[in-house]
């Protein structure tokens, strides 16, 4: 049996850090171009998970009206803005380089 | 409660500048070649630059996302003159059938830049941020497309991407705490932090967390540590164009949005925020001096400099953090300006010399310039000068006011530990200064001291007009430095004007209970 | 399994699915990190970003929650896979990272980690729940709120006293038409960057 768990806005933060953290980790590690770019997804759907939380009004007492939801459909749509330049140009660094590994790229040094 | 007229007012220069750059990117699928849209585009600038100067409304009152105050003046005159000296250098420099995509797309940029001088609501910063970032991922591309230049905008785009997303993370906690977006005026984020302490425990506590998150983030875009190690790269794959945008733009944006953010709307911060900006400033600064000494790239010397300049501006958010009106935001905005023009006036020199064939790198492609190219190893030598902070150019009044601000701040702050600190900061900053002499003028030496070179240099008007402009420009400030001063100290002064209200209210209120106790 | 669901209280229910949503989005968002097979990262986060749909649903946000599933979940990850196999050289591709890497990015981030979850608990007003009294988990009817915020009219906010404030708020309209912008930008960009390189050069020498 599953204990009963009362949920709070605490609760979504430790999920919305978990992710922006696992995130962050996945961004400095991947050596994947594409791999990069899913660990920003984690990373905004982790900040996204913060705003639904301080917003919702299931959640607190006092509510702040929409503007958490209103801010994370922002995020939504500019994370797919994102997704689709990010695709670009791994494949424009694919026909450059012909790998998505970025740390095949080392030409620029000083 | 609606967009109302009024609204549309406000944002008319911006409105001009998103049509017109869509008729160009229309119009350009028709009508190809490289002056006819950059002269359209630098008539776009012109009408945009028109109705800012015409809208000018000193209204006290902060009109939903938008604020109306005079910093936000400062921003849009100054970005639409970086758009239309762009302009002129992108345009003689891009590729013909990409020449009206480029053009519109900085449009968009300088739209971005401008928007985030306004903004007043946390939504609208970020999104207005995001429309500096994401046509630069793109103009990058369309400068070149080679090996180098994927390069470096796949780790732009993933270290800006990264930036942002911390950056995000750090308004959701402002948000959280305060539980509004706005940043200034009534029921604001400013006025609601106003009152909480950062004990912990209490709702307060989480604000020293969100700081450091939105100044990690905005950091990337001054290209302040941490997230400055991209620049050298970045910059040495771009082409010399891009660089300079790279290098002037974004920091642009991200000064203001920091000063918007970090300084006014955070009050109850700011004893934490300027110890933690004055060691990045400190950081900064050094790193960025010390790895410019040994750099033979032209654009990696170039990318150092542009840290250590970031070290310097945040001397004056931290002078703007630890003390109310003490100048420290008119110095960041004045030395903004300075080094915009200065690092412009560099770039845009850069690209005047390279040729479709082989463009201007290393150093040593510049020596003897003196005699083959007089007036660009003059205008660069100005530039160099000013950047080094030597009198009487503009960088001097640049760094004197932001060092006199750290100085002031030792002197008058009652603390001990706060004197100690902005103390070193002010000697750290001349000590910076001094480095920095050093790879400056070996650039003017190598110019001027060293035999000439065969080398043909192409001739690209455009950046030459840019860079006379800009050195001209950079002499003039330095020779009356007064106009700009005046504006800038308009502009701290208007920007502060709500919250230094919102604290009298604060105080008077506490007056009043106290009194009513007994 | 209706007659459990009315033995015990709704919140149970909420908590229960609540714990349920958070696992899965957590122990596949540490499936992204720790595989090194692009597909299944691909795959994973798929089913992470769709666990923590449910997340919002519980939060009251569910048109966000649709807009997740839809956007991110059919959209994005869509372009991600396209990217995975435009990409592929090999039928799996799989990229080791060093070990050294590993520790130092698990000991930054497990610092961060543990700044993040005790800052969420530092506040009182956000560890406790609202109660069984406030929680009432019927249609909260936001999506028609929240088309009216984005063409500028705040419904949620007419009872603002303030005047000033008031005539401030008007809504979300101008992000709204800046993130347009956005997407003309991208629309461009990823159509001038995702060319091949024969054909750009093809052209440049025609310019």
């Amino acid at each position: 049996m599953i204990a009963l768990v009362s949920v709070s806005v605490s609760h979504y933060l430790v999920v919305g850090a978990i992710l922006f953290v696992t995130g962050v980790i996945c961004m400095a590690t991947k050596r994947n171009s594409l791999g990069v770019l899913m660990g920003v997804e984690l990373v905004l759907n982790g900040a996204n998970l913060n705003f639904i939380a301080f917003g919702s009004s299931y959640l607190r007492a006092n509510s702040l009206g929409l503007d958490g939801q209103l801010m994370s459909l922002f995020v939504i749509v500019l994370a797919a803005a994102e997704a689709a330049v990010a695709l670009a140009i791994a494949l424009n660094f694919y026909n450059n380089h012909s790998t998505i590994d970025v740390d095949q790229a080392s030409d620029l040094k000083g | 409660m609606y967009v109302d007229l009024d609204t549309i007012k406000l944002l008319w220069p911006e409105l001009v500048l998103v049509l017109l750059a869509t008729w160009i990117y229309i119009g350009g699928t028709i009508q190809q070649g490289r002056w006819w849209w950059g002269l359209f585009a630098l008539a776009a600038y012109g009408v945009s630059g028109h109705a800012v100067a015409v809208g000018i409304v000193e209204a006290n009152t902060v009109s939903g996302p938008l604020t109306p105050d005079s910093l936000g003046y400062v921003v849009r005159f100054t970005a639409i003159v970086l758009g239309a000296l762009f302009t002129l250098v992108l345009t003689a420099s891009a590729r013909k059938e990409l020449a009206s995509e480029t053009i519109a797309t900085l449009m968009l940029l300088i739209c971005g830049v401008m928007l985030v001088g306004r903004a007043n609501d946390l939504v609208f910063l970020f999104v207005s941020l995001e429309l500096v970032s994401i046509p630069t991922y793109v103009l990058l591309y369309l400068g070149r497309r080679d090996r180098a230049t994927s390069e470096a905008t796949v780790k732009y785009f993933f270290l800006s991407v990264l930036s942002s997303a911390v950056l995000l993370y750090g308004l959701t906690m402002l948000y959280g705490v305060a539980g509004t977006t706005t940043l200034v005026g009534p029921g604001s984020i400013q006025s609601e932090l106003q009152s909480l302490s950062v004990d912990a425990g209490g709702l307060g506590s989480l604000t020293p967390v969100a700081l450091v998150l939105i100044i990690a983030g905005l950091g990337f875009k001054m290209a302040a540590v941490p997230f400055h190690f991209y620049a050298p790269d970045v910059y040495q794959g771009a082409t010399n164009a891009n660089a300079g945008l790279l290098a002037v733009v974004p920091k642009v944006a991200g000064v203001i949005a920091l000063i918007r953010v970090a300084v006014i709307a955070m009050p109850n911060v700011a004893e934490f925020a300027w110890h933690v900006t004055l060691v990045l400033a400190l950081v900064t600064m050094t790193i960025g001096n010390v790895c410019a000494l040994w750099q033979q790239n032209l654009r990696r010397l170039m990318a150092y400099s542009s840290i250590a300049h970031a070290g310097y501006m945040l001397i004056g958010v931290a002078v703007a953090m630890a003390m109310e009106a003490s100048g420290g935001i008119s110095g960041t905005l004045f030395y903004l300006l300075v080094y915009a023009f200065g690092s412009l006036g560099m770039f845009a020199a850069l690209a005047s010399l390279g040729s479709d064939e082989q463009e201007v790198s290393r150093l040593e492609q510049l020596s003897g310039l003196a005699r083959s190219r007089p007036f660009v190893a003059g205008a660069i030598a100005v530039c160099m000068f000013s950047l080094a902070g030597i009198p009487p150019l503009a960088g001097f009044w640049g760094k004197f006011t932001l060092f006199t601000g750290a100085v002031r701040v030792a002197t008058d702050s009652g603390g001990q530990a706060t004197s100690v600190w902005f103390a070193v900061l002010a000697v750290g900053g001349a000590i910076n200064a001094a480095i920095a002499a050093v790879y400056y003028l070996r650039v003017v030496a190598v110019m001027y001291f060293q035999p000439s070179r065969e080398a043909n240099f192409g001739t690209n008007v455009g950046a030459r007009v840019v860079m006379l402009f800009a050195a001209v420009l950079v002499v003039a400030l330095g020779i009356f430095p007064r106009s700009i001063f005046n504006a800038t100290e308009h502009a701290e002064s208007s920007a502060l004007r709500e919250k230094v209200a919102a604290q009298t209210i604060q105080r008077l209120e506490a007056i009043a209970t106290s009194q009513q106790v007994p | 399994m209706m007659l459990l669901a009315a033995e015990v209280a709704p919140s149970f229910w909420h908590g229960f699915f609540f714990v349920f949503f958070a696992l899965l989005t957590c122990g596949f968002a540490l499936g992204v990190l720790f595989s090194n097979n692009i597909v299944r990262m691909a795959f994973y986060l798929v089913l992470s970003l769709g666990a923590s749909a449910g997340l919002f649903f519980l939060a009251g946000a569910e048109f966000v929650g649709a807009m997740q599933l839809m956007i991110y979940v059919g959209g994005t990850l869509v372009l991600l896979i396209f990217g995975v196999m435009l990409t592929a050289q090999s039928r799996f591709i799989s990229m080791k990272t060093p070990s050294g890497e590993w520790v130092l990015g698990v000991a930054v981030g497990g610092c961060l980690l543990l700044l993040l979850l005790s800052v969420a608990f530092q506040v009182k007003d956000w560890r406790t729940p609202r109660g069984k009294g406030g929680l009432s988990l019927e249609d909260s009817k936001t999506s028609s709120q929240i088309g009216m915020a984005f063409t500028g009219v705040r419904v949620d906010k007419l009872d603002q006293k303030n005047e000033q404030l008031a005539g401030g708020m008007s809504g979300y309209l101008l992000p709204f038409v800046i993130v347009s912008v956005h997407l003309l930008v991208v629309l461009v960009g990823a159509a001038y960057m995702a060319r091949t390189k024969r054909r750009a050069t093809a052209t440049g020498a025609v310019g």
